[in-house]
């Protein structure tokens, strides 16, 4: 018995000892499966749909990737989040990248994110007052109208809808009016026309169809099958973290191509609801959506370049075929 | 004598009356009769049609949206957190204006250095302060304290060296001629006498600590009533956004109300003497 229990005894031991020996290594094995944290910036707006639909639907998780979501509003702020290395991805609309890399900074595009088609699939738009009397960019002459934001694609595409309908972009006033405010400008006469886009364009149009109107699309139709928006790291972190941004376009890509093949699905209705706070109804019921894209065409982001520097925003164009990392190529 | 006529002594002499209608809303109940006719004027608005927008949601629906957000937890942690971010800003920008405040009275050499970089940086608008800052400080915590600080450090540092340089020349001499020491001498002559001065500039500062810090929260992160307002906005709830709106206000109501106290309190010398 006393030999057999210093069998056990010494069985045990050399188990104890293995097993202590694989504890030691765990760490080196745990290290290879820890999860990889990313911050990223990301606008919570419809645009970005596909991205709450790959966490949710825990493509992230599946690339090892946690992914920390920042809501940011873009454009500035987000550009210097990433050269400060606060986010390591941050989303913006495409224009504020091609600004940020014809000033210098080495940015690139790792993924799409989201696109607009030409109307009536646009989920952009010019919405006139009905009594404004404004049907083309003749009309504009003289009238004041309004974007979210002045430089930004939805500005640069009510240059072009008015300069291509007749008018002259440079005899009209634009003035900027935040998205969620144009519907009380256009109604309260302060404004005559607004580029607008959804949810705020079909909640406008439910509100007031009799005084309301849209005359024409925006974005998607100015600029047709444009990108919209995108999302960006710097050069130097793609550098260091090739693996990481790689398998973080990977994870995107698969939301955005359930999200772009399931639009009024409830599940998405819910998850976009459920991030942007917008209520479901007002989701079922949008005019339009944007396209959930993935891949960027070299040629979309020239003709948005080429446009920044009709209108002055550009002195000159960056080459934005090497914007484009890999990831966002195919 | 009826139930409802509430006895009042008039100064002549034992005299009866009625309350008159400025007992009832006048004095100081009149603020908050105010803000009653404001109220129902804003609810009449709302639901007769007056004002038609998402954006203008009767009070009564902002009333129910404030309890929902409330039990909820979102409207209660958006709100600690900013109140967090106030205070933390607060403290932080007002001590070093007094500081800062004190030590320049004492020096013209200091003054003739730094004043003209003061001067400069008091004018400019915090919201386009806040993309530069991003770089340096990021987008939690610290970029936003170092907002509510930067903005309160000017009305503080300004009214603190104001104060300090208006005292008599004759206590500074005197405490001179005593051989009082330095720190001594600043702290029984020259902070006493710049107290109430340092507070007009802390109660000024309140209400911007709470501008400053929700503008920075609508530009960048995922907390406070800032962002909870602009994601309320953008999502078309227009009664949740004044349900925060209202939050932050009461919130603000209450703190300069602690501050007047204490004020008082403190500077009970002060107040009885003017």
């Amino acid at each position: 018995m006393t030999k057999i229990s210093r069998r056990k005894a010494t069985t045990l031991v050399a188990g104890a000892i293995t097993a202590l020996g694989c504890g030691l290594k765990a760490p080196a094995v745990w290290g290879q499966s820890t999860m990889t944290k990313l911050r990223v910036g990301v606008v919570p707006v419809l645009d970005a749909g596909a991205f709450f639909i790959a966490e949710a639907q825990g493509h992230f998780a599946k690339e090892r990737l946690e992914i920390e979501v920042t809501p940011t509003p873009g454009g500035g702020p987000s550009i210097a989040a990433l050269v400060s290395n606060q986010f390591q991805i941050s989303m913006s609309t495409v224009t504020t990248m091609i600004s940020g890399v014809a000033e210098g900074i080495d940015l690139k595009l790792v993924t799409g994110v989201s696109g607009a088609k030409p109307y009536p699939n646009d989920y952009s738009a010019i919405m006139v007052r009905k009594d404004s009397g404004i049907k083309t960019g003749k009309d504009c002459i003289g009238k004041t109208g309004a974007t979210h934001l002045l430089q930004n694609l939805p500005w640069f595409c009510t240059r072009l809808w008015i300069d291509s309908t007749g008018g002259d972009s440079s005899k009209v006033s634009i003035i900027e009016v935040q998205f969620p405010q144009q519907q009380d400008a256009l109604l309260g006469g302060r404004i005559d026309f607004a580029a607008t886009n959804e949810p705020f364009m079909s909640a406008a149009m439910q509100a007031a169809p009799d005084k309301l109107e849209i005359v024409s699309g925006l974005m998607g139709t100015m600029i047709p099958n444009t990108i919209v928006a995108a999302f960006a790291a710097t050069q130097d972190y793609i550098t260091k973290n090739k693996s990481v941004v790689e398998a973080f376009a990977r994870a995107y890509g698969q939301g955005a191509d359930w999200a772009q093949q399931n639009k009024n699905n409830p599940e998405m209705i819910e998850l976009i609801a459920k991030f942007t706070k917008l209520p479901p109804e007002r989701l079922r019921s949008l005019i339009a959506w944007p396209d959930y894209i993935r891949a960027i065409q070299p040629a979309s982001l020239e003709r948005i370049a080429q446009t920044m520097q009709r209108y002055g925003a550009l002195k000159t164009i960056p080459d934005t075929a090497k914007m484009i990392y890999e990831t966002a190529r195919t | 004598m009826p139930a409802v006529a509430s006895v009042t002594e008039g100064k002549a002499g034992g005299r009866l009356r009625r309350p008159a209608l400025r007992d009832i809303i006048g004095g100081k109940r009149l603020g908050f009769w105010f803000i009653v006719a404001l109220l129902l004027l804003w609810e009449l608005s709302a639901r007769s049609g007056l004002v038609v927008s998402a954006n203008w949601p009767p009070v009564s629906l902002t009333a129910v949206a404030v309890v929902h957000g409330l039990a909820g937890g979102d409207l209660l942690a958006a709100l600690s957190g900013t109140l967090y971010r106030v205070a933390a800003g607060y403290v932080v920008g007002s001590a070093s204006a007094v500081i800062l405040g004190l030590l320049l009275s004492t020096s013209a050499l200091a003054r003739r250095t730094l004043e003209p970089t003061i001067e400069l940086l008091r004018p400019l608008p915090i919201p386009a302060l806040i993309p530069p800052l991003v770089l340096f400080l990021g987008l939690d915590d610290p970029m936003k304290i170092t907002v509510v600080a930067f903005t309160v450090f000017f009305p503080v540092f300004v009214n603190t060296l104001q104060g300090a340089m208006s005292i008599e020349s004759t206590f500074r001499a005197v405490a001179a001629t005593f051989g009082t020491p330095w720190f001594a001498t600043m702290r029984g002559v020259l902070l006493p006498a710049t107290v109430p001065y340092i507070f007009a500039g802390l109660r000024v500062s309140i209400g911007l600590a709470f501008v400053s810090a929700v503008a920075a929260e609508m530009v960048a992160g995922a907390s406070g009533v800032g962002y909870y307002i602009t994601s309320m906005q953008y999502a078309g709830r227009g009664a949740d956004m004044f349900a925060a709106m209202f939050l932050l206000g009461l919130s603000g109501y209450a703190v300069n109300a602690g501050f007047v106290a204490i004020e008082r309190r403190l500077l009970f010398w002060y107040h009885s003497a003017k």
